[in-house]
C-alpha cells in the first residue's frame, strides 16, 4: 500500500451518485451498482450467489421442465374439454405440485444452509465485526430467500393465469392459494434460519438439518393435501367470518414471525448486548393482540354462544406458548453486561414495571408465568362478564350456581386453566433448577435449555406411566400417579369433570406445588433484581456523540438567495 | 502515546477452565504488538475478547477508548486463525464485499494494489476455491486491510506460509505501521515476533508473564547469560562465584549467572587469573525466554503469575 494513502474513515468513502455519462448499458450497470451499494450488502451478495448456484439452476430448470411437461400433458389429456369443460382446478393442482417443492423445501433449506455455512466456514465472525448487525444478517438471508421465491413464482404465474382461462377455478382462489404459499414459504425460511443459529457444532447442525428436512417434507406433503381441498372448494369470500379468520391467522403469523426473527438475530448477537428485551416486548404485543381478538370474538361475533370451549382452547394454547417461551428464556445468562446495565430503568415505577423485560432466566420465569396468568385471568374475566351479560344473573360472576349446565362448563374451563398454568409453573420451575445445575459445568444455549425442558416434560409424562403400569399392570385408568402428566391430567379433567375424585387433588396439589416452586425461584430472581443502572462513562458518551455526528452530518446550508455564496 | 487497546483485569472462563485470567494489557497507538504464548494459553480468546466476538466475565476492554461499543467495528481489521472465505465467490468480488461491510464503497483501487503487491492480480477473477492455501491466506490478509482499518488484529498470520510469503506479509505489516495503523498479531514464530514487533506480550495459562519492548525484556532477562572465551577450563568456570551453570559451546563457554551476580564484577574476577579473549553479555533470544517461561521444565512463569 502506498504510504501516501491517507487513512480515511470508512464513512468518508461513500460512493456518490451513479455516473450517467457512459453508454446505455454502462449507465444501467452503474445505476444498479449504485442501488446495490445502498441495499443490504449481504442481500446483494447472497442473491447473486444463490441465483448463480448450481442448486438454483438445476431446481429452476426442473421447475420449468415440469411445468412445460404438465402443460403439454394436461392439454393432451383435456382434449376438447379445454374449450367446453372446466379443467382449470386440475391443471392448477398440477402446477402447484411443481411450485410447492421449491417453495416449501428448497428455498427454506437453502436459507438454512446459507447461514449454517457461515458458521461452519467461520465467515460469520468476519461479518460479526462489521457494521452489519445481526438483524441485517438475518434480513439479508431472508431477503435472498424472498427473491428466490419470487423467481419461482414468476416462472409459474403465466401458467396459473392459463388455468383461470380454462375455467373451474376462480382468480381469487388462485391468488389466495399463492398468498398462502408465499407466506408459508417465508415462515419456513425464517424457521430454517432460526434453526441454523441454534448451534455451531457440526454434529448438532447435521442432526438439526435432518430434522429440518423431515419437517419441510412433512409441510410439503401437507400443503399438497390442503391444496387438493382448497382448489376444488367454493370459498366463502363474501362472508366476513372468512376474512376475520384470515386476519386472525395473519395476526398470529406476524407475531410469531417477529418473534422468530428477533430470536434468530439474538442468537447471532454478542452476549454483551441486550438480546432479550425486544423479544419480550414482541411477546407482550403478541399476547395483547390475541387478547384483543378474544374480546372481539366474545363481544362482537358470538353473542349467545358457548364460551367455555373458547377459554379452554385459549388457555391450553397460551400455556403451550408460554412454556416454550419460558423454556427458552431460562437459557439466558443471569449476568448483565455493563452495556445492558447502563440502560436499566432507575425510577421506582420503572423498575417495578420494566424489570421483567431485562434479560435473565429469573426475570424470564417471572415474565412467562405473569403473562400466562394475566392472559388466562383476562380470558376468565371475559367468560364471567359475557355470561353475566347474557343471563343478567350476577351469580355467574361469582360462579355460585354450579348446578346448571353452562355454569359447570365455565367452572370446568376455569379449573382446566388453573391446572394448565400450574403445570407450566411446575415444569418451568423444575427446568430452571435443571438449567442452573447444568450452568455449573457449561453455559447452556437456548437450544439446550429448551431440550432440557422438553426432556423434563417427557420424563414427567413417561415416568408415572411406567411406575403405574409396573405396580398395577392391569390398571389403565387415571390415578394420582399421573398428576404430573399434563396431557392425561387435562384430558381426564375435561372428559370426566363431574364426580371425578381426582379433580380436588388436581386443584390443590398442582397449584400448591407450582406456587412452592415459584417461591423457590425468588432467591435467584432477587439476585437479578439487584442490578441497577450504572452510569455511562464520559468517554463513551463523547465517542457516541462523535459517531452520531459522523453518521448524521448536518445538511449543507441551503442557498436562500443569490448572494449566499459570497 | 495514546492507547488503541486497553485491557483491565479481563477474565474469561469456560466452565471451570480459566482461559484468560485478570489480564492487564495496553497497546500503544501505531505500534506492532506481538502476542505470544504456548498453545491453549488464551491468545485467541483474548483477541476475540478485544473484537467482542466473546464477552469477558470480568474486567474492562477499551478499543479506541470505548468499552464494548459497536463503533470500533468499522475501524478494526481481523485475520482469524481459522480462515473463513466464501469459496464460491470471485476473489475481487469477495474483497469488495468485505470492504463494503466495513463501510468502504470505493476500495477497488486499494484492492487492485494489494492484489498486485501479493502477485494475485491474475487470480482476481477466479473463484476462491481455486486458490492454494498460501494464496487464500494472502487474500484473507487483503480482506482484513482493504477497508483501511486503524487497528489490525492478525491471529497466526504466518502459519502455513513459506518464507517468501512470510516476508511479503511482514513487509506489508511494517508498511501499515508507517501509516499509523496499530497491529496486534499472535504467533508462534519467535524470530518474526522479535524482528517485527515494538512490544511483546506473552501469556501463559491465561496470565500475562511478559510485557514490554524487546529492550526492556532484554534487560530483564539478558544479564543472566555471559558468553566467554578464555583459557580457563569449563570446570574452572563452573566454580566461579556467582555462576549457576556453565555450558561449553565450541570455543565459548556459556555461563548462566545467579540472580545477584554482576557481570562486570565477574569479568574483573576472571581477568585476575586468566586472559579473556571474548566476553559478551548475551541478550537472550525471544525463543529462549519463551522456553524458559513456558518450557516443559520451567516453573518460572508460574512463579511470575503467582506474584502477579
Amino acid at each position: 500500500m502506498n504510504a501516501d494513502a491517507a487513512i480515511s474513515t470508512p464513512l468518508d468513502g461513500e460512493k456518490d451518485a451513479p455516473d450517467t455519462s457512459a453508454g446505455f448499458w454502462s449507465r444501467v450497470d452503474a445505476v444498479l451498482d449504485w442501488c446495490g451499494d445502498r441495499l443490504n450488502p449481504l442481500l446483494v451478495k447472497e442473491t447473486r450467489q444463490a441465483l448463480k448456484s448450481k442448486q438454483f439452476i438445476v431446481t429452476f430448470s426442473l421447475v420449468l421442465g415440469c411445468v412445460w411437461f404438465w402443460s403439454m400433458f394436461g392439454i393432451a389429456m383435456m382434449g376438447t374439454d379445454a374449450f367446453y369443460g372446466a379443467s382449470g382446478a386440475d391443471m392448477f393442482f398440477g402446477y402447484i405440485c411443481v411450485l410447492a417443492f421449491p417453495l416449501t423445501v428448497v428455498v427454506p433449506f437453502s436459507a438454512f444452509r446459507s447461514l449454517a455455512a457461515e458458521r461452519e466456514d467461520r465467515t460469520y465472525e468476519l461479518l460479526a465485526i462489521t457494521t452489519l448487525t445481526s438483524r441485517k444478517v438475518i434480513a439479508g438471508k431472508l431477503g435472498s430467500a424472498i427473491v428466490q421465491m419470487l423467481v419461482y413464482f414468476s416462472a409459474i404465474v403465466p401458467c396459473l393465469a392459463f388455468t383461470y382461462l380454462l375455467r373451474g377455478i376462480d382468480i381469487l382462489v388462485i391468488a389466495m392459494i399463492l398468498f398462502y404459499y408465499f407466506f408459508t414459504s417465508l415462515a419456513l425460511a425464517m424457521i430454517a434460519l432460526f434453526v441454523a443459529t441454534l448451534t455451531e457444532q457440526r454434529h448438532w447442525q447435521i442432526a438439526l438439518s435432518v430434522l429440518l428436512v423431515a419437517g419441510l417434507m412433512f409441510v410439503f406433503f401437507g400443503s399438497l393435501g390442503l391444496t387438493t381441498q382448497l382448489a376444488y372448494e367454493v370459498w366463502p369470500f363474501s362472508e366476513w367470518e372468512f376474512w376475520a379468520a384470515n386476519a386472525g391467522m395473519l395476526t398470529a403469523y406476524v407475531g410469531y414471525f417477529a418473534l422468530i426473527f428477533l430470536a434468530a438475530a439474538a442468537q447471532l448477537t454478542f452476549a454483551a448486548e441486550n438480546r432479550s428485551t425486544a423479544l419480550r416486548c414482541v411477546m407482550l404485543l403478541h399476547q395483547m393482540a390475541w387478547a384483543g381478538w378474544m374480546f372481539w370474538v366474545a363481544f362482537a361475533v358470538a353473542p349467545g354462544g358457548r364460551y367455555s370451549p373458547g377459554l379452554i382452547v385459549f388457555s391450553l394454547g397460551l400455556s403451550a406458548h408460554w412454556f416454550l417461551m419460558g423454556a427458552m428464556m431460562a437459557g439466558e445468562s443471569p449476568h448483565l453486561s455493563p452495556r445492558v446495565q447502563r440502560n436499566l430503568p432507575q425510577t421506582f415505577l420503572g423498575r417495578m414495571f420494566f424489570t421483567w423485560f431485562h434479560p435473565g432466566p429469573g426475570t424470564g420465569f417471572g415474565f412467562a408465568l405473569t403473562s400466562l396468568a394475566t392472559g388466562i385471568g383476562l380470558g376468565a374475566l371475559l367468560l364471567i362478564a359475557r355470561s353475566a351479560n347474557e343471563t343478567g344473573n350476577l351469580s355467574a360472576l361469582l360462579f355460585l350456581d354450579t348446578a346448571t349446565g353452562s355454569q359447570i362448563d365455565h367452572v370446568m374451563a376455569l379449573a382446566g386453566s388453573i391446572v394448565a398454568v400450574s403445570h407450566v409453573g411446575i415444569y418451568l420451575g423444575l427446568g430452571r433448577f435443571l438449567v442452573r445445575f447444568v450452568r455449573k459445568f457449561t453455559e447452556p444455549s437456548i437450544l439446550i435449555s429448551l431440550l432440557l425442558h422438553v426432556v423434563l416434560v417427557a420424563v414427567g409424562t413417561a415416568a408415572p406411566l411406567t411406575i403405574q403400569w409396573t405396580l398395577y399392570p392391569n390398571d389403565y385408568g387415571y390415578s394420582a400417579w399421573q398428576l404430573f402428566n399434563p396431557f392425561w391430567t387435562l384430558g381426564e379433567l375435561f372428559s370426566r369433570w363431574q364426580g371425578n375424585a381426582h379433580v380436588p387433588l388436581m386443584l390443590t396439589v398442582l397449584p400448591l406445588l407450582a406456587v412452592g416452586l415459584t417461591l423457590a425461584q425468588l432467591p435467584g430472581l432477587f439476585k437479578e433484581l439487584h442490578y441497577v443502572r450504572i452510569p455511562k462513562p464520559l468517554r463513551v458518551s463523547e465517542e457516541d456523540e462523535e459517531l452520531h455526528k459522523r453518521r448524521h452530518p448536518p445538511p449543507p446550508p441551503t442557498k436562500k438567495n443569490p448572494w449566499d455564496d459570497e | 502515546m495514546p492507547a488503541t487497546v486497553e485491557l483491565h483485569q479481563v477474565t474469561k472462563t469456560y466452565g471451570p477452565h480459566v482461559a484468560v485470567d485478570a489480564l492487564d494489557w495496553t497497546i500503544p497507538e501505531g505500534s506492532i504488538c506481538g502476542f505470544i504464548g504456548p498453545n491453549g494459553s488464551g491468545k485467541t480468546t483474548t483477541l476475540r475478547l478485544i473484537l467482542r466476538i466473546l464477552y469477558a466475565d470480568r474486567g474492562q476492554i477499551r478499543v479506541f477508548g470505548q468499552d464494548q461499543g459497536t463503533t470500533a467495528d468499522d475501524r478494526v481489521g481481523y485475520l482469524p486463525e481459522e480462515r473463513g472465505l466464501y469459496k464460491k465467490m470471485k476473489v475481487r468480488d469477495l474483497l469488495r464485499f468485505f470492504a463494503r461491510l466495513k463501510g468502504r464503497h470505493d476500495a477497488s483501487a486499494d484492492i487492485a494494489k494489494w492484489l498486485e503487491r501479493f502477485g494475485l492480480s491474475e487470480w482476481a477473477d477466479k473463484k476462491v476455491e481455486a486458490l492454494s492455501k498460501g494464496m487464500s491466506q494472502k487474500v484473507q490478509f487483503i480482506a482484513a486491510v482493504a477497508a483501511r482499518p486503524r487497528l489490525l488484529i492478525l491471529d497466526e498470520p504466518f502459519s502455513g506460509l513459506d518464507p517468501v510469503n512470510t516476508r511479503v506479509i511482514e513487509d506489508a505489516v511494517l508498511d501499515l505501521r508507517k501509516e499509523g495503523i496499530t497491529v496486534i498479531f499472535s504467533t508462534h514464530d519467535m524470530e518474526t515476533a522479535e524482528d517485527l514487533c515494538d512490544t511483546i506480550c506473552m501469556i501463559y495459562r491465561g496470565r500475562k508473564v511478559l510485557d514490554g519492548n524487546m529492550e526492556e525484556i532484554g534487560q530483564k532477562y539478558g544479564q543472566k547469560i555471559v558468553r566467554l572465551q578464555t583459557e580457563a577450563s569449563p570446570e574452572a568456570c563452573q566454580t566461579l562465584p556467582g555462576v549457576a551453570s556453565c555450558r561449553s559451546q565450541g570455543v565459548y563457554q556459556e555461563l548462566q549467572l545467579a540472580d545477584q551476580t554482576d557481570p562486570q564484577a565477574l569479568l574483573k574476577m576472571i581477568l585476575e587469573n586468566h586472559a579473556v579473549r571474548h566476553f559478551e553479555i548475551v541478550r537472550p533470544r525471544l525463543r529462549d525466554i519463551f522456553l524458559r517461561l513456558a518450557g516443559p521444565e520451567s516453573h518460572e512463569a508460574e512463579e511470575i503469575t503467582h506474584h502477579v
